[in-house]
């Protein structure tokens, strides 16, 4: 028995020992994963792709990542790339990744999105230094957005490229624009709402002239992205909160909205939301009414508008810059610091976001299944909706790439979606206006506070002090370390 | 025992109004109890466009195309089904058996440090360890155990929440001169635990079972840190991937999974639920 | 030591029960075996939980940020009085007492703590309740109710749903002025004019989370205590109906205190659960919108872990979730001691004393 209390006390002791070193990275692992680096790596000068050679591990959270995969085996057969798709909700990809990163499991290329890559790119010793493949975004002209996100802001080091660049837009419905302004043309509406008084001003002819049947937008979540992505300062600076003056104005337009009832109070991502896309939506007593106008980014018109407005208001849309550029979304590849084949793994980054013919295959629907089955054989499962392809239409951070293919959209599913616009050259219009200087890990959280905060003032719960009081509060209780 | 009483008429009739009442109750909780998992069913024959516009009692068309979305996944389903059968399975055995043994020392036996261990497991059972989930994945794979199935199964062998259930249950449940009687008759000590402590205790250890079988086959959060290769996902983990397509998300899909993993549990509840009432009256006349 | 007073009696109990077969907590000698049944429990644990245990607790002193791993620093209490800053009345005046106990100018941590309290004991006093008076109806002999094990089954069903789906479903039903409760509410039943926003108001949110919470676990603890009343040995109801006592008295002094552990079960693993709540919180508001009215302690704990990954600030949350947790279950342990094991014995002795002619019968 004694012998038995022994082992426990000393079992107890060793795992102490271990929980106080546990600080960071150890030494031993630290060892065990660099080891591998050199020894399977390509050459470093110029690898002519073709003889790439190495293991490659991907993790991500989506399977857009997985196609790129596959299409990157095609140009690269020696290299053996394991891909591996993280559940990502809540936060666990992040979470894991951060586990993963001082260990034997660390992968060598991660997938980031939107509301964590900053922090990643911020942080010391996550991400690889891979500023060197900054030459083939300069020749496709990569939009400088995207490289501002990637870049560290310390070092200056590029530390992720994103194949995609997301920036907003506001589609409206052609029907109502021609009935209470006389016009439906993307260029006479873009002037008409070219500043938010003008868009109030739009609201409030909308109101009069359907009786209040007609809601300019959903809601005032409406305009998060686009009021966000004008500010001045990030929400945290020097590790204080600053409160633009955007903020301000979002608090002011957000009253305006509500007290006059230019929004149809309808949450984002509400099946009220979706309904009124497809001119099916009806206030609680039933009756019928509709919206006007939505705010959604690229990956929104294939992803979200086309498929809920169905046949029932296809043909209806324009597409316009709106009042403020925006932006939304987007997902970043980056090389991690422990990576075990650093260079097998930018090569793969480059494949992935500074690749003129991937680029090109990406947005133009080459990707089909049967393409990437040819080369992946393991794919060639039944066949069904569920399979992995990649349809055309997302919208590529090259300039250079945007340019060759924009003709090709003329025709395509989606601009007859927007009755003959071509969707490709609109975004293409609005793109390099974005800035992503703005980005911060937290933003996400930060702005669901601050909405909480809007929605408290505009509906009269709340005065402006009070409410911007909470969301002090509330940001100051979710980050010990910053102040507010 | 009512058999022996004889009711009279009013006795009767009061009886029926009660019974009337009762089953007014259980009618109404069972609707409460059903109706979102009701919804949760009939969105699994819905596209995703009628999931996102509404609500709804009544199925709709959908069914086969979304069970056919999810057999073309890449990820099978069924490979999860096996993972998790594999998982779950093993650590509801570990967790039952090692519990109610753990339970039934500290209950029955007197030894140096009984009191400081019965304390010890209710502390246990209060620490909130998520906070610890990034060290314990470091030193998992420390001992080269990420990305196997052993972190997600030997924890089960000390189960604090369980001991606890265990002990208070066998505080009800044990007759302790059916131990000394056994051992009169020359029984071991381990041998009265498996031939007599266990059957007499049937309700409590099929009620263990259903909650770490439950708990287990639920469970994401551990599984998704410590898994790192699509084949050796469990079933939540296989379901969650299907909103991996995010924006275009096929949410019908999405629900046939959700419905897909929870029948086995539904399977296992009933079964192991008859096996809860009148265990112990049995387990003691079989001696 | 942290659950010294609470059983105490048992305590005394074990020293004394050596010598008398009669008492209830009579342990039996042969301890040796003891050690090699716990064993197993007590090496896997030191393996796979020890370390994440003292980990919690040692961060909980630091100030670690898992992104800034090598900046850590040993900061004594800091994380401590961070998290009860403002919870005391600045002075003694009148009007900052009663500030102090004005739930709208509470810090978000004070908050934390009323929210976590209100929602469980709003869930578990009628959870507890039903429960009860559920498993006495379907395990009296003398109600006979039909297809126990359907209706059970039914009962526990919201228990098989992973939390995750529970949310969304709840959350769709009230999210905004056309949600599907609207539509009910006013389109078909009229009760007002316009759509009303659950979601932004406080006390509804939180009632809310509290009927998630009893409609997912009240069919859990029918289980736990069917299974207790099963247990309860037939010939105690038996000898009770001979002296003649009614349904009500058979429950308070048979049911009941026989019922006694089990029911310290379920409060402690209750309590324990109510205050780690975080799951239908966190999916209902990410943020604990509206104005952190549902922000749990737990929720407290994961959102700076998650979002500022502030591993030590949170770490210190947990360890005040542990103490308050522990100090509330040692009072729950001490209030259900055993008060009643003289009644409880003599019950018993009865009960051994026919189970053991009818053994006797049984082997001739």
């Amino acid at each position: 028995m004694k012998k038995l209390v022994a082992l426990v006390l000393s079992l107890v002791l060793v795992l102490g020992v271990l929980a106080a070193c546990d600080n960071g990275t150890d030494e031993t692992t630290a060892a065990t994963t660099k080891a591998p680096e050199g020894t399977t790596a390509a050459p470093v000068t110029e690898p002519p792709i073709t003889n790439l050679q190495g293991e490659l591990t991907v993790w991500s959270f989506t399977n857009e990542l997985k196609t790129m995969t596959i299409a990157f085996k095609a140009a690269n057969p020696d290299v053996v790339v394991t891909y591996v798709e993280i559940p990502a909700d809540g936060g666990e990809f992040r979470q894991k990744a951060i586990a993963a990163a001082n260990t034997a499991e660390c992968p060598d290329v991660i997938g980031l999105e939107a509301a964590f890559v900053k922090e990643f790119v911020d942080a010391d010793g996550m991400l690889y230094d891979i500023s060197d493949l900054k030459v083939y975004a300069d020749a496709l002209q990569t939009y400088a957005n995207t490289i501002e996100v990637g870049t560290n802001y310390e070092s200056g080091e590029i530390r992720a490229y994103s194949y995609q660049t997301t920036p907003g837009a506001v589609f409206y419905r052609r029907s109502l624009a021609l009935e209470y302004f006389g016009t439906d043309d993307p260029t006479e509406v873009q002037a008409l709402m070219a500043d938010m008084d003008k868009f109030t001003e739009m609201a409030a002819t909308i109101k009069e002239k359907s009786g209040g049947k007609t809601f300019m937008v959903a809601s005032v979540d409406e305009f998060r992205n686009s009021y966000f992505s004008n500010r001045t300062d990030p929400w945290f600076v020097d590790d204080t909160l600053v409160i633009d003056p955007k903020v301000d104005e979002l608090f002011e337009i957000a009253k305006v909205f509500r007290e006059n009832g230019y929004e149809a109070a309808v949450n984002q991502w509400s099946e009220g939301w979706f309904n009124g896309m497809r001119d099916a939506l009806s206030d609680a007593g039933g009756n019928a009414i509709q919206i006007f106008c939505y705010f959604l980014p690229t990956w929104g018109l294939p992803y979200v508008l086309s498929g809920n407005a169905g046949d029932a208001t296809k043909g209806d849309w324009g597409c316009v810059a709106g009042p403020q550029p925006y932006q939304w979304g987007g997902t970043w590849v980056g090389v991690m610091k422990n990576a075990k084949n650093p260079e097998v793994a930018k090569e793969f980054v480059k494949f992935v976001a500074l690749d003129e013919t991937n680029l090109t295959n990406w947005a133009t629907g080459v990707y089909t299944h049967d393409y990437l089955a040819a080369i992946d054989p393991e794919l060639a499962g039944p066949a069904g909706e569920g399979e992995l392809k990649q349809a055309a239409g997302d919208f590529v951070s090259s300039k250079k790439v945007v340019d060759a293919i924009t003709a090709s959209f003329d025709d395509s599913e989606m601009s007859l979606f927007l009755g003959g616009q071509n969707s490709y050259a609109g975004f293409a219009a609005a793109a390099p206006n974005v800035s992503a200087r703005l980005f911060q890990g937290s933003d996400e959280s930060v702005q669901n506070m601050l909405l909480d905060a809007v929605r408290q003032y505009a509906s009269g719960a709340q005065t402006k002090d009070e409410a911007i009081a909470t969301f002090k509060d509330a940001v100051a209780a979710a980050f010990p370390d910053k102040s507010v | 025992m009512a058999t022996n009483v004889k009711l009279s008429q009013s006795g009767h009739f009061r009886l029926g109004v009660a019974r009337f009442f009762i089953y007014v109750v259980l009618i109404v909780l069972a609707i409460v109890a059903i109706v979102p998992v009701w919804l949760v069913f009939m969105n699994a024959t819905r596209s995703t466009e009628e999931i996102y516009q509404s609500m709804s009692f009544l199925p709709s068309k959908s069914l086969v195309s979304n069970w056919n979305f999810i057999m073309s996944r890449d990820v099978q389903m069924w490979t999860g089904y096996k993972n998790s059968a594999i998982v779950t399975v093993s650590s509801t055995v570990l967790t039952v058996y090692f519990s109610m043994l753990t339970a039934y020392a500290i209950e029955v036996y007197n030894f140096r440090f009984k009191e400081f261990f019965r304390r010890f497991i209710y502390i246990l059972v209060l620490i909130p360890q998520s906070v610890a989930i990034i060290g314990f994945v470091q030193f998992m794979s420390r001992l080269h155990l990420t990305n196997t199935f052993w972190p997600l199964i030997i924890p089960a062998i000390a189960a604090p929440g369980s001991v606890f259930f265990a002990e208070q249950y066998l505080k009800t449940a044990l007759v302790k001169d059916l131990i000394l009687s056994a051992r009169i008759d020359g029984c071991g000590e381990f041998g009265i635990f498996h031939r007599i402590m266990i059957p007499m205790a049937k309700p409590g250890i099929f009620t263990l079972a259903i909650f770490s079988f439950v708990a287990s086959w639920n469970n994401f959060f551990l599984p998704s840190m410590i898994l790192s290769t699509t084949d050796k996902y469990t079933v939540p983990l296989v379901v969650k991937l299907l909103k991996g397509d995010r924006f275009r998300t096929n949410v019908g899909a999405v629900y046939v999974g959700i419905v897909m993993s929870v029948l086995p549990v539904i399977v296992v509840f009933v079964l192991l639920s008859k096996q809860i009432v009148g265990g112990l009256t049995l387990g003691a006349l079989k001696e | 030591m942290l659950t010294g007073k609470s059983t105490k009696s048992t305590g005394v109990a074990v020293k004394a029960g050596s010598g008398n077969r009669e008492r209830r907590h009579l342990s039996l000698e042969k301890g040796h075996v003891a050690y090699i049944m716990i064993a197993p429990f007590i090496i896997v644990f030191c393996i796979f939980s020890l370390y994440t245990v003292i980990y919690t607790l040692y961060i909980g002193f630091t100030n670690l940020n898992v992104l800034k791993p090598t900046q850590v620093k040993f900061v004594g209490l800091d994380n401590f009085e961070r998290f009860f800053k403002n919870f005391l009345p600045k002075n003694l005046s009148w009007e900052a007492i009663k500030e102090s106990f004005d739930y709208q100018k509470f810090s978000v941590q004070k908050k934390s703590i009323v929210n976590t309290w209100k929602i469980w004991l709003v869930n578990y006093i009628p959870q507890l309740g039903i429960a009860m008076l559920l498993s006495v109806w379907f395990s009296s002999s003398f109600l006979k109710i039909k297809l126990i094990g359907f209706w059970r089954s039914l009962l526990y069903m919201p228990n098989l749903l992973m939390p995750a789906t529970v949310g969304v479903i709840f959350f769709k039903l009230f999210q905004d002025k056309m949600a599907p409760a609207n539509q009910f509410l006013v389109g078909i039943l009229g009760v007002w004019d316009e759509g009303f926003e659950f979601l932004m108001n406080e006390t509804f949110s939180q009632m809310l989370i509290s009927f998630i919470q009893w409609w997912m676990w009240y069919g859990n603890t029918i289980v736990i205590l069917v299974a207790g009343m099963s247990s309860i040995s037939v010939s105690l109801y038996e000898s009770a109906m001979i002296d003649g006592a009614g349904g009500v008295k058979m429950f308070r002094y048979i049911t009941l205190p026989s019922l006694r552990p089990i029911l310290v079960y379920t409060l402690v693993t209750s309590l324990v659960g109510g205050m780690q709540m975080f799951d239908i919180p966190y999916l209902i508001s990410a943020e604990g919108n509206p104005r952190n009215s549902i922000t749990t302690i737990y929720c407290l704990m994961q959102r700076q872990f998650q979002l500022a990954n502030a591993a030590g600030s949170a770490a210190a949350i947990g360890v005040i979730l542990l103490l308050m947790t522990t100090v509330c279950s040692m009072l729950i342990f001490f209030l259900l001691r055993d008060k009643d094991a003289g009644m409880e014995r003599k019950a018993s002795r009865a009960a051994r004393k026919e189970r053991a002619l009818r053994l006797k019968g049984g082997r001739a």
